[in-house]
């Protein structure tokens, strides 16, 4: 399995190197969003103080987090997640499951972009710059943030492999992923702005507050160890219903012949 | 001759229908896409709420016109085609453009109407889910009732559809000169869904006057604007000429475009 990734990211490596006017100009794309949210925040926070509770350096740790973990996400994972309701639409599965391999795993991680991770060079210079003026900021708490923000990028990833595990029931499932990738710009806000309901949606069953507002408040000590004790509990729970949805999905899978 | 090629529109309301039958075979697209123009200003609310509410104002706008601003220009823009049609960059490239310099067809109008076609019942649905939101968000929705002031926003936004495929299109029509880049495009379009006012109201945004040259803001931003009544008829009017400045220089940008890329032009055998 380790070889066959091995061979797999040397390809891409090359196909990526053929096009650099691509790459500089995504590059380009993406700080030019960036840059005008922060020209919001700073519009915003010439009017007011805090929101919620987050000063304008918080937010902007939080603004980082969310295009760390979006570009975490889309280079490793989201080309692979949209590679199985492709192969189950074509119905050509089969040609893997008599692979010795574990599937959804090596589909996962088929068109992985190692290269591409530069682009979350944007994001953690925005974190960087908000945690510029935080006091208190240690080693300790730079290794939880990097835990929790690896359990939001593993979180984040496996509801989308549920949603992909849904071609099998409905075999065209696209649209739920532009849906979901819409309700993620929910992630760029700081937690607090959110009461009610929607906090208890966005808590449990579309967890957008634990992807970007959890690892920004542990790095920022604005939360314990109970975030990354619910985090944990969210990736396992969401661990259990991701396989019994692939293993009654394959039940329902019908391959050529 | 072309002039004749131009006024039968025959072909071109064919090329219209049968891009509403296209869509119209993926109706769930066209329900999924309201996501797109709801979510984003959902979110926007939250935030402007935790800021604006309770009589707070940010410039001259207060909770309520800049909840309804971020819907209104979300719809407007999300609802342009700003890279036109990316068949027709691909077509110079691979040589296929050669099958419709044969044919009695103005190739930028036809276009035109394919794309309006091709977004027709987006556009409609669109509408339905814009209209069902604000009628449970009323509370928070300012919307000015001028029947004339509509009208306005609306002929904008017509506008704003011609001016954003123009664009797409001129982008296109590059590749006679350039090699074809699929980033250029998402970068030329992250340009013109930012200066369309969609992030930031562009009232608000430093050196407002230099993005107040641009066409972009008929995209989003001035359609939005009429209608939550911060225009005068005075300063529609004046808009209105600038907005037609702009019609006839991307019209004759896109005619010098077009002619002197045709020149360059080699196709396979030529």
């Amino acid at each position: 399995m380790l070889k066959i990734m091995k061979e797999i990211i040397k390809l891409k490596t090359k196909s990526y190197l053929i096009f650099r006017v691509d790459i500089l100009f995504n590059f380009l794309s993406q700080m030019l969003l960036i840059f005008f949210y922060i020209l919001l925040f700073r519009i915003i926070f010439l009017k007011v103080e805090n929101i919620g509770g987050w000063n304008e350096s918080e937010v902007l740790v939080l603004l980082g987090t969310y295009y760390l973990l979006n570009e975490l996400h889309g280079r490793l994972f989201r080309s692979g997640l949209y590679k199985l309701p492709e192969v189950v639409m074509e119905q050509a599965l089969e040609n893997y499951l008599i692979l010795p391999i574990n599937v959804p795993l090596f589909l996962l991680l088929s068109e992985i972009d190692l290269i591409g991770l530069w682009r979350i060079i944007p994001g953690v210079f925005v974190i960087y710059y908000g945690l510029s003026t935080v006091k208190n900021l240690s080693l300790v708490s730079i290794l939880l943030y990097i835990l929790s923000l690896s359990l939001s990028l593993f979180i984040y990833t496996l509801i989308m492999f549920c949603i992909t595990t849904l071609s099998f029931w409905f075999r065209n499932v696209n649209n739920i992923f532009y849906i979901f990738y819409d309700i993620s710009e929910f992630a760029k806000y700081p937690e607090s702005v959110y009461r009610g309901v929607i906090r208890y949606i966005f808590l449990t069953f579309i967890p957008i507050i634990v992807f970007t507002s959890f690892p920004t408040m542990i790095i920022l000590n604005k939360g314990n160890i109970n975030l990354l004790i619910y985090q944990l509990l969210l990736f396992l729970s969401i661990f259990f219903i991701s396989h019994i949805l692939w293993k009654t999905g394959l039940k329902r899978y019908e391959g050529r012949g | 001759m072309s002039i004749i090629r131009e006024i039968n529109l025959k072909g071109y309301i064919e090329a219209l229908k049968f891009e509403i039958k296209v869509s119209l075979q993926y109706k769930m697209n066209t329900v999924f896409y309201l996501s797109l123009v709801i979510i984003p200003p959902l979110a926007m609310f939250f935030l402007w709420r935790n800021i604006l509410y309770g009589g707070k104002t940010l410039g001259s706008y207060d909770f309520k016109t800049i909840i309804t601003y971020y819907f209104l220009v979300q719809f407007f823009v999300s609802n342009t085609p700003f890279l036109a049609w990316l068949e027709i960059g691909d077509s110079i490239k691979n040589g296929k453009i050669d099958l419709w310099l044969l044919k009695p067809v103005n190739h930028y109008l036809f276009y035109f109407f394919r794309i309006t076609g091709a977004w027709v019942i987006y556009w409609f649905f669109s509408i339905i889910g814009i209209l069902i939101l604000f009628f449970f968000l009323k509370d928070y929705i300012f919307l000015q009732v001028n029947i004339i002031k509509i009208l306005m926003s609306f002929i904008f936004w017509i506008g704003g559809i011609f001016i954003g495929f123009t664009y797409g299109y001129i982008l296109n029509i590059l590749s006679f000169y350039y090699e074809k880049s699929h980033s250029i495009f998402t970068f030329s379009e992250t340009i013109a869904y930012i200066l369309s006012g969609s992030i930031i109201p562009l009232d608000i945004l430093p050196f407002n006057f230099l993005w107040n040259i641009l066409p972009f803001r008929y995209c989003g931003f001035i359609p939005a604007q009429i209608l939550i009544g911060k225009f005068s008829y005075f300063q529609i009017l004046i808009e209105f000429l600038k907005f037609c400045s702009w019609v006839i220089i991307l019209t004759l940008l896109t005619k010098y475009l077009w002619k002197n890329g045709l020149k360059k032009h080699q196709s396979a055998g030529g």
